[in-house]
């Protein structure tokens, strides 16, 4: 098992010209969290997703992995992150191998060919590993930018809209992986699919008004119910 | 280091290999304005010496614009631009991937495009120092080129914006390539552009420096 990992942010804000999207996000999370970021269209979950990777730069607040500020070592810290997001990362000219082969080497990866083809394999890609991206549906390549956010055992996995164009089987590969590495990683998933979300999840928030409210941990009962309360109750 | 521009590179050559957008575009586009200067300014034309440098890199120059305004273009497809920013990798060490790729795709045009150039407009090109100009204000060229080309991606109004921000700066690396060119083609001795070799590796050198350091701001959000 490895080291147990703390990932705080302290007052995160993020404003995009006059628009506020994040106002001061208060979040720990730590090894073993499988953490349901929740909220409506447009509520600033991709932004989130982008500062506690460290892609984003905080306009205030600071990001601590185990109470040390991220932008020292920003290098150190990316080893460490894994981002799935809207856009897959993929370069539609390189084959499904020739993109994860080239993510691990950027990560200098041991043994990568037997860990891609085992990667490919897990997400049932093997028999396209040759194949080019560009002929992939958006299912495949959902799957296959998993396998890329996944390559170099991150130990904080973001995920962002991750059921997103994957089929029943892709859903069920998804949350098999998610549930795999739980024990020793952070895994974040923001979503506003609350039934399909909630199923694995052992803590929550919603996101609203730039800021993580009604955080619950442990039973999720009852959160659904709270949110779509919240959702109607908005300004 | 080594390893990932390696690994860069080897990825830009096999794109470019399977989609071939930049070198056909960039061939088509240099062959047709040598064409059309060649039809312009006829076959006997006077003071060559003093032109064909000129024709020479402003047909380079237009080129590499619209190469370097696909040199991002399969970064923007599917936001690879965010994968490489999120790799554990120092940001300079991309954007010397990104340019020596933009450096070899300009330079086997260069190659392609001269012996044209020799025959459609008579050029001489009988000293070996008008290739220490070309490669010069080719690397010049890619430099700079690289690192607004990734600033332009960045925005919607790319195919504008770059050669907006790109042709000021290009200006002392054209004026000393042309100027370097016209002396050695009006068979004046190498020490006399001696001069405009040394201003091509100070703008080079400060150029890289200033990109190198600052391409960690091209790639965050």
């Amino acid at each position: 098992m490895g080291l147990k990992v703390v990932l705080k942010a302290q007052g995160l804000g993020k404003d995009f010209g006059l628009k506020r999207v994040l106002d001061g996000v208060e979040l720990s999370l730590s090894s073993g969290d499988l953490y349901g970021l929740f909220g409506p269209n447009g509520s600033g979950k991709t932004t989130l997703l982008f500062l506690l990777s460290s892609l984003m730069r905080p306009g205030r607040g600071k990001l601590l992995l185990n109470g040390r500020e991220v932008r020292k070592d920003p290098e150190e810290f990316r080893r460490q992150v894994g981002l799935l997001s809207h856009q897959t990362f993929l370069y539609s000219h390189l084959t499904a191998r020739e993109n994860l082969l080239f993510y691990g080497r950027l990560y200098s990866q041991d043994n990568l060919e037997k860990r891609v083809d085992g990667l490919l394999e897990r997400v049932g890609l093997k028999t396209e590993s040759g194949d080019l991206v560009h002929t992939f549906s958006q299912g495949m390549r959902q799957r296959l930018a998993l396998a890329r956010a996944i390559l170099p055992h991150p130990s904080i996995l973001l995920l962002d809209e991750p059921y997103s164009n994957l089929d029943i089987q892709g859903c069920q590969i998804l949350e098999e992986i998610l549930l795999e590495r739980k024990r020793d990683s952070i895994l974040l998933i923001a979503t506003h699919n609350l039934d399909k979300g909630l199923r694995i999840m052992n803590r929550a928030g919603i996101l609203i008004g730039g800021q993580i409210r009604d955080e619950v941990d442990g039973s999720l009962d009852g959160f659904k119910e709270n949110y779509l309360n919240r959702i109607e109750n908005r300004p | 280091m080594y390893k990932i521009i390696y690994t860069l590179l080897y990825k830009e050559i096999l794109q470019e290999f399977r989609s071939k957008e930049i070198l056909t575009l960039l061939f088509i586009f240099t062959l047709l304005v040598l064409i059309i200067f060649a039809f312009s300014l006829g076959p006997l034309f006077e003071n060559m010496e003093v032109l064909t440098p000129a024709i020479l890199w402003i047909t380079f120059s237009f080129a590499g614009v619209l190469g370097l305004n696909r040199s991002f273009h399969s970064e923007q497809e599917e936001g690879a631009l965010r994968g490489l920013a999120l790799a554990p990798v120092d940001p300079g060490v991309i954007y010397l991937g990104k340019t020596l790729a933009n450096f070899l795709f300009i330079s086997i045009i260069e190659a392609i495009a001269l012996p044209i150039f020799v025959v459609l407009f008579y050029f001489p090109f009988q000293r070996p120092a008008l290739l220490l100009f070309l490669v010069l204000g080719t690397l010049g060229f890619s430099i700079v080129g690289t690192l607004l080309a990734g600033i332009a991606s960045n925005t919607r109004r790319q195919e504008i914006l770059l050669p907006i921000l790109l042709f000021p700066l290009l200006v002392p690396l054209l004026i000393a390539v042309v100027k370097g060119s016209q002396l050695l083609l009006m068979n004046e001795p190498f020490e006399k552009t001696l001069n405009w070799v040394r201003l091509l590796i100070v703008y080079d050198g400060i150029f890289f420096i200033i990109s190198y350091l600052t391409f960690g701001y091209v790639l965050e959000e």
